[in-house]
């Protein structure tokens, strides 16, 4: 199947994600990082499913989860702050 | 499964692969290409990685994880707009009047300038309909003569 042309549209994805992460404001890097999480969580899955690795799953969803409850919740702290 | 040949489902999961792929590959094209000089940039952002949201949900189909598909549905606007929240907030000089003491200013310079044009207004719309009452007064007055 077509796997491979997933995987290497995400990892240009993310080394766009990792530029987006340099830029100057927080904001920025909150995105860039919650981008990135994105990223490696479907590299993570598609991986797991290439090569019938089950753990990969169990890890792509927690990062998944975490990551993104993470990013909300640092965000509603700048909110706050600001 | 349900009947359905292996042939077609592969082929289905693969068209939706290939349209993730590109969807990802222009929003990244696109996030790196916009101009960082520009208002609003990172509102524009935001949007742009909207693309990507969908397309990993995609792909999550795809691959036949709908779990992650659903989960991923729920929190991606969640954490859009938590971010473009958390940006208005915090960082935000162009738009944030808080941030921005002199836009707040600027917008009372321009609600007095309405109001001062308004008044003008509608005294010159006042001074117009006497005019015009006294003139439809002197016509009535004229056709109660003949």
């Amino acid at each position: 199947m077509f796997f491979n042309f997933l995987i290497i549209a995400l990892i240009v994805f993310s080394f766009a994600t990792l530029r987006i992460i340099t830029y100057k404001s927080t904001s920025m890097g909150l995105i860039g990082t919650s981008s990135f999480t994105l990223a490696l969580t479907l590299l993570l899955i598609t991986v797991g499913t290439i090569h019938n690795i089950g753990f990969f799953k169990d890890i792509a969803l927690a990062l998944l989860l975490l990551g993104i409850v993470g990013t909300i919740a640092y965000a509603a702290v700048i909110r706050r702050a600001g | 499964m349900f009947g359905i040949d292996a042939g077609i489902i592969n082929l289905i999961q693969s068209i939706l692969l290939i349209i993730s792929a590109l969807l990802i590959i222009i929003a990244t094209v696109g996030v790196l290409r916009i101009d960082r000089n520009l208002d609003n940039v990172v509102y524009a952002r935001i949007h742009i990685l909207g693309i990507v949201d969908i397309a990993g949900i995609i792909a999550f189909i795809a691959i036949g994880q709908p779990l992650f598909a659903l989960i991923y549905l729920f929190l991606a606007p969640l954490l859009a707009h938590a971010l473009a929240n958390a940006y208005f907030h915090g960082e935000d000089i162009l738009n944030n009047p808080v941030l921005n003491p002199s836009l707040e200013e600027t917008s009372e310079d321009e609600e007095e300038e309405t109001e001062l044009i308004n008044e003008v207004l509608l005294e010159d719309n006042l001074d117009m309909s006497d005019d015009s009452s006294e003139e439809l007064d002197e016509e009535s007055e004229d056709d109660g003569n003949d």
